[in-house]
């Protein structure tokens, strides 16, 4: 049978402090206070923490006491590791680089993937394939900027995963990016976009990106930050989409050329599946209308019907 | 190319065994694959570590196999085919092919109760006895990459023969057509080819026939007297595209003769957004998936009109510059797109469909018996609906 775990009433002395084996987890010190259990396991004549590493930065005087959930020493890792994300993921969902951690511990300490995946794939909520162990692994080589920014853009593990598809070095171009704190949505925009290039292409990154100027763009300090972002963007979209993109810019030279008065807009299907022109009125007041009534002369037809051919 | 050998596991119904074709197929494979399973068994646990291209099952059809195409979302046309899907999966291996993301279950299925299928399909027929049916077995699977395929195709020529008002189409991208053309087809079967570039078959469509093999196939079969028809679907975009495509309608030329070919397809590269990671996962070195491709009206991801365009234009006038060409049409595209290759575009589905009765009515005399009329057309119904 299983050793199971007990609990207990412990003394904050009682913690090896310098014990870090599970300390895999995020630190929570910022936005919470202490966990609801502190989880321990007996090591030698001290206790090491599984859960609840930030009782020992709170300050507390050395007999304080402390309820505690308490494995025995002979415990195995698995059955530990079980209890520790099954309490975490009741509180929150794991970040993907916290998975991966407790991946990489249950590899090191040489268990099975068949037995990881039975035991905590199914707390985890992930679908068994073993597969995914790696592709998680592939995390811990992220570089501490990404995984900062991506932490704190809470990014879906999609887009993790994705990034794991950067070599280190390919991930440290990416810096210059993130330090512009672009949203989430860009950043995945223009990195899936890089990336895409380069299959492409068949080119390196550092070939691209010296070809996009990406770093004088970025470090750009006449520039706005918002301006930087939206240039780079634009170049990665437009070498992306090469034809597309030409195409748009056709469409807008030709719509520049029709003088609209300022209570209309016109609007065109941007990825071309339409050939429609969608022309929009604000009307107030009598000057609109005759706004309206004014703009509508044989050469302005002639433009819109331009602007409908070039589409 | 034999695909039998790609199957590592062969599953038989109890109830598949007592149809007499199911014998013929298992004499194919060795006994130590084959495993007798009861009609309700659940095998998915044995074969997860299978890829479903390599695990056969025979079974008997449940319900009503003969349906019509699901086509795609209303914003593009498409043309009323109906198709028999005795088969479901390929062996083989193209890069951008849907079925084997589109078909969730274990195995590459095989129905083996014939008999029952063809009196479905009879039955459906015969309630529309004015339209003219195109019915195919390559919707869901090659018609001839495997040997149950090929001996359903076998006896399904014979039964279209003495069909009055159905065309069969058996699409394929293998090029061993031997075993068909001794067979009494009466005109009523077309045999249809799937064409690429042979630079796009060398990087996409692995394990297929290549490009001269099919079409030598297609000229034996038109040698037989089978009418023929040919998909270029997908057309994929690569840098050199006008000249690739030029070349491979030259081919398609110097091998078969225009005058034989019942239609002909054209199609760009299309799938739904969640298969493009799947199609990087398993093909990592393919390069489709970074095309310049949009959602379409119907959520699938394909080539900006911009992009396919240009390569409809050039492909459709290399095809029509040809005396009494072929008659071609649009898969899944959007009337947009026919105006502006073809310079007109069919009114809706049924005008499509009967765009085809019309076309093959008149380039293939004696085909149809009664000129087709549009009205039987815009009455229809597909196969698997029934008339209110």
């Amino acid at each position: 049978m299983k050793p199971a775990a007990k609990p207990a009433v412990l003394t904050v002395d009682q913690i090896d402090k310098s014990d870090h084996h599970y300390d895999l987890f995020l630190s929570d010190s910022d936005e919470y206070h202490f966990t609801d259990t502190i989880i321990v396991q007996k090591a030698g004549r001290d206790y090491r923490i599984v859960d609840g590493f930030e009782i020992i930065n709170a300050g507390l005087p050395d007999h304080y006491q402390f309820p505690a959930v308490c494995f025995p020493e002979n415990a195995s890792v698995l059955t530990i590791l079980r209890t520790l994300v099954e309490t975490r993921v009741k509180k929150c969902p794991l970040f993907p680089i916290e998975t991966a951690r407790v991946f990489q511990m249950i590899r090191d300490n040489g268990i099975s993937d068949i037995d990881l995946m039975e035991i905590l794939f199914p707390v985890l909520g992930l679908k068994a394939d073993t597969m995914l162990i790696d592709r998680y692994l592939q995390l811990l080589f992220l570089t501490k900027p990404i995984v900062t920014y991506l932490i704190k853009k809470n990014a879906s593990v999609k887009t993790w995963l994705f990034i794991t598809k950067f070599t280190r070095d390919d991930q440290s171009d990416l810096h210059d990016l993130i330090r512009l704190r672009p949203t989430l949505s860009v950043f995945e925009e223009i990195v899936s976009s890089l990336y895409e290039i380069q299959k492409r292409e068949s080119l390196t990154q550092k070939e691209l990106l010296t070809q996009m100027q990406w770093t004088t763009l970025l470090t750009d300090e006449n520039l706005e930050p918002k301006e930087r972002i939206r240039q780079i963007r634009n170049a990665v979209f437009r070498r992306r989409f090469p034809l597309l993109s030409t195409h748009r810019e056709n469409v807008e030279k030709t719509l520049r050329r029709i003088s609209l008065p300022e209570n209309a807009g016109i609007h065109y299907d941007d990825t071309f599946e339409k050939k429609e022109l969608q022309l929009h009125w604000l009307l107030n007041t009598e000057t609109d209308i005759d706004k309206m009534r004014n703009f509508y002369t044989d050469d302005a037809i002639q433009k819109i019907q331009l602007l409908l051919d070039t589409l | 190319m034999n695909h039998n050998n790609r199957f590592q596991r062969v599953y038989i119904t109890e109830s598949a065994l007592q149809d007499s074709v199911t014998g013929d197929i298992l004499s194919k494979f060795p006994s130590r694959i084959q495993r007798i399973v009861p009609d309700d068994y659940n095998f998915t646990a044995d074969v997860c570590d299978l890829d479903p291209k390599t695990v056969l099952l025979l079974a008997r059809s449940q319900g009503d196999i003969v349906k019509g195409c699901p086509g795609t979302d209303k914003s593009y046309l498409c043309c009323n085919y109906q198709v028999i899907n005795q088969t479901q999966n390929c062996p083989m291996h193209c890069s951008y092919c849907i079925l084997q993301f589109y078909l969730n279950q274990s195995a590459t299925v095989l129905y083996t109760n014939f008999d029952e299928i063809f009196a479905e399909l009879k039955s459906k027929i015969e309630r529309q006895p004015k339209r003219f049916f195109r019915i195919g077995t390559g919707e869901l699977g090659d018609s001839l990459a495997i040997d149950g395929s090929v001996l359903f195709a076998k006896q399904a020529i014979r039964v279209f023969a003495e069909m009055p008002n159905a065309l069969l189409e058996l699409k394929s991208k293998t090029a061993d057509v031997e075993g068909l053309l001794h067979l009494e087809h009466n005109g009523h079967t077309v045999l249809a080819w799937s064409l690429n570039p042979q630079e796009i078959i060398h990087q996409n469509e692995f394990t297929t026939a290549q490009l001269i093999p099919r079409l030598a196939a297609a000229q034996k079969a038109a040698e037989a007297g089978y009418l023929l028809a040919f998909h270029f679907d997908p057309i994929l975009f690569y840098p050199n595209w006008e000249k690739l495509y030029s070349e491979l309608i030259d081919e398609l030329y110097r091998h078969i003769d225009p005058e034989r070919i019942a239609w002909i397809s054209l199609g760009s590269l299309r799938f739904p957004p969640s298969m493009k990671e799947k199609i990087i996962e398993r093909y990592p070195n393919t390069t489709i998936p970074y095309s310049e491709m949009v959602r379409g009206m119907d959520g699938k991801l394909r080539y900006a009109r911009p992009l396919r365009l240009p390569m409809y234009k050039l492909i459709y006038q290399k095809l029509t510059a040809v005396p009494n060409p072929p008659f071609i049409y649009f898969c899944m595209e959007s009337p947009l797109i026919w105006k502006e290759v073809f310079g007109k575009a069919p009114e809706n589905n049924a005008h499509l469909d009967f765009m085809f009765a019309e076309s093959l009515y008149r380039r293939f005399p004696g085909l149809i018996s009664e000129k087709p009329q549009r009205i039987h057309y815009n009455e229809g119904f597909s196969l698997d609906a029934l008339p209110e």
